[in-house]
């Protein structure tokens, strides 16, 4: 009996090790999965960027993935599904429109994310490549055609005496506008940018003025006045009261190849009766060597065969600094000529040419400046922005400043028009 | 003899050990001080307060000018530096000053990180109390960058947050994307 009952004892002892230690595997498995799920998405983050000839897809990853082209564009459409890749549902759905891509849609397929790129109606050429620190997958987007074209042709790419290069534009993305420039136009292309607009009405005045329909107005008196006297394409970002992302904006002027990007704006102080016009040039370079080793890594498409990794590393670095202080030295100028026109013009205060990290301006591959052409809180100036005759004086006070830059320009790169524009 | 070999072989290694550790090859491992730089702005009084610099907008000419104030000298540094920015919120006390925040924001959270960007978390006040000028925007984000990177050594670049997210711009110019060193003219 006592010894059924030690047997007893022993087994039920046994069972209890047994669901203790069962206990602590579920436990510990659980464990694990939850800290597999503070880790979710292996996929953080899709951005897109376009270019002049190109469309640019990043997908950045939390670490590396293998991925498998599915679908190269040939039909209008990319396939790409990234292996064991979990997608953060911010990267759902993105609205490109920009002319090549039209949207790009994130789906989980069991263990894999599919990225599907539509494009807008024409057929894809796909490049595609994985970079690291952070861990991307960077698909590009050509127009087949343009590619086609381009691999037929000779190589006409021209190199102005200021270092800019000018490729030819085959590869314009918008159907049918391929722009036919003769190769001795040097500025050819300005993009006006009315600032705000839609729900976002910028700064509105004392007796009810607002920003976005004052600077539309000069915007579109000004496109008038270069197309009628300098004989340039004026590229607008909107001519009516519509809402574009700032980033937008920049894309519409690289899309188009611009020379220069003018975004039109008016100040305002509420708590001072601050007066008078004052213009912005970007002040910021991609401040640390991580994101700016991240900018050239994504930005040159530099062949440097037989160099090393470390000289490529550098040479690249240098390149992309001597870009950027290009841009911020013609960008100086040109801010510089349109204040000094607005305020001899206007009889206003001049504020003087500042500098600051000015989001419309960032990824503009041109000179790109913001002007402020009067303060909106200042009842005087908003009296005057409300009048027709002297919105005119501002768009003609612009167009002064853009033909002087223009001449100067060209001077510099060798170019000299048979007649100078005359605008005052 | 044998002790002897022993003897001699464990002075060897004592010496050898000796040599290394005093031609740096060999650190112990002890934690590892870091000289504290002097905190330029943090002057800490016999009081327990504490002076710092905010900037504010100075009226007329439209530039940064600068507001000496005390505050409550906290145990961390987060803590100083959101004491710090609440000044700051409640507007200059000088003549000749106006504020660059709007009254109404609130500052929810702050926290620094180890490669020096302080995260600092309004409420959508922040936003909803600009006009929408650019002049205006620029002053209200510069200066929270600048007097927190002014006032303390371990902040070197600001990322401002809204409702604990990042926002492209607080009134449509100025990029706040990305965490931003100071600028005192524009």
């Amino acid at each position: 009996m006592v010894k059924s009952q030690s047997v007893v004892g022993q087994a039920l002892t046994g069972i209890a090790v047994v669901a203790f230690e069962l206990a602590i595997v579920a436990t510990l498995v659980s464990a694990a999965e939850r800290s597999q799920g503070t880790e979710p998405y292996s996929l953080r983050l899709l951005r897109f960027r376009t270019y002049p000839d190109h469309t640019r897809v990043v997908l950045e990853g939390t670490r590396r993935h293998e991925f498998v082209l599915k679908e190269d564009g040939a039909s209008g459409h990319v396939v790409l599904d990234v292996k064991r890749g979990i997608a953060s549902p911010s990267m759902r759905f993105s609205d490109v429109s920009d002319g090549l891509v039209a949207t790009i849609e994130t789906r989980q397929l069991g263990h894999d994310t599919r990225i599907t790129i539509h494009g807008a109606g024409r057929r894809l050429w796909t490049k595609i490549f994985a970079l690291d620190e952070p861990d991307r997958i960077v698909v590009d987007l050509f127009p087949r055609e343009a590619q086609e074209a381009l691999s037929q042709q000779t190589d006409t790419v021209m190199t102005t005496t200021a270092g800019r290069t000018v490729q030819p534009k085959l590869a314009t993305r918008s159907h049918g506008a391929t722009v036919a420039s003769p190769p001795e136009q040097i500025v050819n292309t300005i993009v006006i940018d009315p600032g705000h607009g839609g729900r976002d009405s910028g700064a509105i005045g004392q007796s009810g003025a607002k920003e976005k329909e004052i600077v539309l107005d000069i915007g579109l008196r000004l496109r008038r006045l270069i197309e009628e006297t300098l004989e340039m394409k004026v590229v607008m970002t909107r001519t009516e009261d519509v809402f574009i992302p700032l980033e937008s904006r920049t894309m519409i002027a690289n899309r188009h190849r611009a020379d220069f990007f003018i975004s039109l704006h008016v100040n305002a102080a509420p708590r001072s009766r601050a007066v008078g016009v004052e213009t912005y040039f970007l002040s910021r370079e991609p401040s640390d060597l991580g994101a700016r080793a991240s900018a050239v890594r994504e930005n040159t498409a530099l062949n440097l065969e037989g160099v090393g990794q470390e000289a490529q590393r550098d040479l690249k670095s240098v390149l992309w600094n001597l870009t950027q202080t290009l841009y911020v030295k013609e960008s100086s100028e040109l801010a510089e000529l349109l204040l000094n026109e607005l305020g001899r013009s206007l009889q206003v205060d001049n504020r003087g040419v500042k500098s600051a990290p000015f989001f419309v301006l960032i990824g503009a591959a041109m000179p790109s400046v913001l002007v402020e052409v009067a303060f909106i809180t200042n009842p005087d100036e908003e009296q005057k922005l409300e009048q027709e005759t002297y919105r005119q004086q501002i768009a003609q006070a612009l167009l002064a400043g853009i033909a002087k830059f223009k001449a100067r320009y060209e001077k510099r790169v060798g170019f000299m028009p048979a007649v100078a524009p005359v605008v005052r | 003899m044998k002790a002897v070999a022993v003897l001699i072989a464990l002075l060897v290694v004592i010496v050898g050990a000796v040599a290394l550790w005093r031609t740096g090859l060999v650190r112990s491992n002890g934690p590892i001080v870091r000289p504290i730089a002097r905190d330029p702005g943090g002057t800490t009084f016999e009081s327990g307060k504490k002076g710092v610099t905010l900037f504010f907008l100075a009226r007329g000419n439209e530039s940064f000018r600068e507001e000496k104030r005390e505050i409550a000298g906290g145990t961390t540094t987060t803590e100083d530096a959101k004491r710090t920015l609440n000044e700051l919120v409640k507007g200059p006390k000088s003549g000749g000053l106006e504020p660059t925040i709007p009254r109404e924001a609130q500052l929810l959270n702050l926290f620094i990180d180890s490669s020096g960007t302080a995260y600092v978390d309004f409420n959508q006040r922040l936003r909803g109390g600009l006009s929408g000028g650019a002049q205006e925007e620029l002053y209200a984000v510069f200066s929270i960058v600048n007097t927190l990177t002014s006032n303390f050594v371990q902040i070197v670049r600001v990322q401002i947050l809204v409702e604990g997210a990042e926002i492209p711009t607080l009134a449509g110019h100025v990029d706040t994307r990305t965490a931003l060193p100071p600028q005192y003219v524009f």
